[in-house]
Parts: C-alpha cells; structure tokens; sequence
C-alpha cells in the first residue's frame, strides 16, 4: 500500500535543496555576523572628552608613552591620569569648553570617566610589556590611532588572529625603537633594523599553547 | 516560497557590513567567564568614594618601587645642594655611560621632544602648534643651562619648573638621570669647538 501519493515525489529533492541553502545561510550568518570582525572592529565609543588622538599623536607627533607611560613597565598601557593632561593643559587651552571635564577632574580629584574601547575578555592575560620588547609595534594591533580622530577598534582582537601571529610572528616584528612609529614600514628598514628583527625573531617565543594567554 | 527568499535576500542586505563602527558596546556572543568578579586595572569599583578600585598612592607612604636613595630620588645633597654629577649608582645600573646615554636619547625622544625640540632649542611642535607663544621653552645652549649642576636639570624635569609639568609621575627615576646623561651630550654636540 502506499502512504504517499507519486504527486509528492518532488519533496526529498526540495527538502535536500532548502537543507543545502538554509544551511549554506545560516553558516554564512554564523561565521560572518558573529565574528569579532563584526561584533568588536569599529566600536568606537563616545567619551567624556572629546580628545583627538589624530592631534596630539598625529599632527603633534607626540609619542604614545608620552602619555601611555607603563606601557612597557606592566600588563596595560593604561588610561594616563588627568595629571597627565593638565601637564600641557594647565597652560595651553586653559579656556577651553572642551577640556572643562578635564579640569572639573583636576580640581575634585575625581577621575574623568574614559570608556575602555579595547577590552579583552577577562579569561585572556594580554601582557604590553612584553609585545612591546619583542618588537610587536602599537599599530599592529590597534590600527593608525595617529588619524583616528575617535579611537575605534582596527583589529578583531579574537583568538584566533591573535594565533596568526603567534605561529607565524616574522611579517610583524619592528625594531624595539619604531614600536610606536605609526608609519614605518618593513620595506623601510635598515641594514641595522633588518639585524635587529632578526635577533628578534631568534629569540621570540610565542607561545600556542593555552596556558600562554589563559590563566 | 520566492517570497521568502527575497525577504531572506533583503534581510541581508540591509544588515551592516563588517568594520562598520558603532557607539554601541560589543556584543558578546559566549559570555563564560568574560566578566570575572575582579577588578582589572582601571576599573570603576563601588567601594571608595572616589569609585576608583585602582588606588592613587598614598602621601606619606613608600611604594616598592620607590628609589630610596635620597640623593638619588631628589638630586639634592644634603637639604639643599644640587649634585654636580649623575650618581654612580645610577651609571652602574645601567651598566655604563654609553647605554644611559642611548636610554637617555630614547626617552629624551617620547617626553621632551615635543617641547624643547629634537635639538634642545626649544623649538618643539607644542609651542608651535599651540599658538601661545610664551610657553616655547629656553634653548639648553646658553651659559646658564650648561653651568647649572646635573642635579639641578634632574630636579627640573622631576618637580616641573614654570610652564613644564613635573615628570615624576611618568618618568622613573633612572630614566630622569638618563636624560640628564643626554641633556648634556645634546649641549656638548652643540658647543661649536669652544
């Protein structure tokens, strides 16, 4: 006896083909919508002072340890305190309606809340310090800040593209002295610098495995 | 069925594209662990008034990473006697003059160029740029500057003078003496013989 009538013959074919393309789009959606590519690169928060990398780190060219000083002492480059600020400030802009949080700061002893942009989740260990004596340069992992007139994030910052470079770390090592150079480029280098990444990568040890990044 | 598809189709099209920024905070798919009940640095906390968990150091204590040499920390002798020269704890530290002077030039680079200028002119971006013009700083070439005791160009850069900030908070110690060190080459390079 048969249960289904010949005029359904047409039915596995249609489910194999809604199976294939169905899939096909929620593959797509997974792998490009929930991707740190999608979700975290262009976050660029509005903050409680409108303060311009593209002015002090461009046009001025001012050094990003001039403010970001621990940056190669410890883990975070860190926020700079208001006191870092009001260093230049104290004396230059002093009327300034941009800068009032920065002095309201100054005055209460209250910090000026800055929203972290770049934030790793709280399960990876993410050292400065020591990217930066490797020789991995600032604009590696945090794009052209020095035209960023609002800090946005350039990179995914996920695992795996930390892991490309990790396993593969050569493209991305600068001499020690242009880590914060936001233009130099490999092509650039000197027959002292091509030495110095060298030595470098001699003596780089990425680690790949879990314990290297996650405590 | 077709209509599906084109409203699927639509659906995606108008959905962003990656890297396209946004004010909003990420959204984090698999949340395990991502926050974790601690303070990472920096982080607001609810406990002081002032709602850093970070706390700012306190007056009248030492940190460990305090120098506890007082002519080191201060480059007075005494109460009130500049030193003449780096002290000779600081040199050995760095294992020799030629490797303060190279950290000297480096961080001479990052924390003075941006006034004084590369030369020690005083003909940096920020006075330029700034447009105020009474802040562009004095050249290190001149008699006073060269004449004045190295203890004296530490305390500068350690306490401010003037329209410069004090350094001390984001300059260590040893780096202050270091570009001390450089300060000095930079006048001898530019003492034309004499």
């Amino acid at each position: 006896m048969q249960i289904f009538p010949k005029s359904l013959n047409f039915l596995p074919l249609v489910t194999a083909l809604g199976v294939a393309v169905g899939g096909g789009i929620a593959t797509f959606v997974v792998v490009y919508y929930f991707s740190p590519r999608f979700l975290y690169v262009g976050y660029e928060p509005e903050q409680p002072v409108a303060y311009s990398h593209r002015l002090h780190a461009g046009q001025l060219g001012i050094d990003c340890r001039y403010c970001h000083a621990n940056v190669e002492r410890s883990f975070e480059a860190m926020v700079p305190p208001t006191q870092t600020c009001m260093g230049c400030h104290a004396v230059v802009r002093t009327d300034s309606a941009r800068l009032a949080p920065v002095r309201e700061s100054w005055e209460s002893g209250m910090p000026v809340s800055w929203i972290r942009v770049h934030n790793v989740p709280d399960h990876v260990f993410f050292d400065h310090s020591v990217h930066l004596s490797a020789g991995v340069g600032c604009v590696t992992c945090h794009g052209r800040v020095d035209r960023m007139e609002v800090v946005s994030i350039a990179e995914p910052l996920s695992m795996g593209w930390c892991l490309d470079c990790h396993r593969d770390p050569e493209p991305h090592l600068r001499p020690v002295s242009r880590v914060t150079d936001m233009t130099w480029t490999r092509e650039q280098a000197t027959d002292a610098e091509r030495a110095e990444m060298a030595a470098l990568l001699a003596r780089a040890t990425p680690p790949e495995n879990c314990s290297g990044c996650h405590r | 069925m077709r209509r599906a598809l084109t409203a699927a189709a639509l659906a995606l099209s108008l959905a962003a594209c990656q890297g396209q920024t946004s004010t909003e905070p990420p959204i984090v798919p698999v949340r395990q662990m991502h926050e974790q009940p601690r303070y990472d640095a920096q982080e607001p906390g609810g406990y002081f008034p002032d709602g850093r968990a970070m706390r700012p150091h306190v007056e009248h204590t030492v940190a460990r990473e305090m120098e506890v040499d007082l002519t080191i920390d201060t480059g007075l002798e005494g109460q009130a006697r500049y030193v003449d020269t780096i002290p000779p704890d600081v040199i050995d530290g760095f294992r020799g003059m030629p490797a303060l002077l190279a950290r000297g030039e480096d961080r001479y680079g990052i924390y003075c160029v941006p006034c004084h200028g590369a030369l020690g002119d005083g003909a940096g971006m920020v006075p330029e740029v700034s447009g105020v013009g009474t802040i562009r700083p004095p050249t290190f070439h001149d008699d006073r500057v060269r004449r004045m005791p190295d203890g004296q160009v530490y305390a500068t850069i350690r306490n401010g003078l003037r329209n410069m900030p004090a350094y001390r908070h984001n300059v260590p110690v040893r780096d202050r003496w270091a570009i001390v060190g450089y300060v000095r080459a930079l006048q001898l390079s530019q003492m034309d013989g004499r």
